[in-house]
């Protein structure tokens, strides 16, 4: 679905420890897409679609001029037909987080909740990125294995 | 889990943190109103750590 692959290199990226001690624990915001595409209230919904599949996303996130989260658009609001604006299909006022929850309370709480995506956001609401329920899980997997090899040394 | 589903019409679910009992509107995790495992706001927060952003849609 997605070539990319977060975990450790977002941790290098970030200028944490990966080697020889147990790693700084990877937050939401570490993970979270930073290219989730975005889009405004009052465009076109099939025009947004269209863009969004394009860029190989199920999922925009409706942002103001600041970059401040208005809404979320999920597949099924996405297709939620022609003819309609951002606005009327978008899912507003999604629940966001804060970029430094740790990836694996947020890896468990999606999975729990069967929750496809959560924004993140900084505290004055402006988007950090999306975060993917497969990208966090697999980022709390890999800490998970990190912390058991730790072990064994 | 579904048993809901033929009171769904008009009424509203009952739905209740699954941390406190608290009767919800919808899960302040995945803002679902038929979440399996509802929590309210303040039980998320002390879940994940006090930092989850208070929703502000509106900016009125
Ligand atoms: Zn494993
Ligand atoms: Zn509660
Ligand atoms: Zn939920």
């Amino acid at each position: 679905m997605y070539d990319y692959v977060a975990g450790k290199q977002d941790w290098v990226s970030a200028g944490l420890p990966t080697e020889g001690q147990l790693p700084s624990r990877p937050r939401a915001g570490d993970v979270a897409r930073k290219d989730v595409p975005t889009c405004r209230v009052n465009e076109a919904l099939d025009e947004v679609a269209e863009r969004v599949r394009a860029a190989g996303w199920d999922a925009s996130v409706v942002v103001n001029e600041e970059r401040v989260v208005f809404g979320l658009l999920r597949a099924a609001e996405l297709a939620a037909g022609r003819g309609r604006s951002v606005e009327e299909a978008m899912r507003p006022g999604p629940s966001t987080f804060r970029p430094n929850v740790p990836i694996e309370e947020m890896a468990g709480f999606m999975g729990e909740h069967q929750l496809h995506s959560a924004p993140v956001t900084t505290s004055d609401g402006r988007l950090v990125g999306l975060l993917l329920r497969e990208e966090a899980e697999r980022a709390a997997h890999e800490l998970h294995h990190a912390a058991t090899e730790g072990d064994e040394r | 889990m579904t048993g809901q589903q033929d009171a769904e019409a008009g009424s509203t679910v009952a739905l209740v943190c699954a941390g406190c009992d608290r009767s919800l509107e919808d899960c302040a995790f995945c803002d679902e109103v038929d979440c399996g495992c509802a929590v309210c706001y303040r039980c998320c927060r002390a879940a994940i750590g006090e930092s989850m952003d208070p929703v502000h849609a509106h900016g009125g």
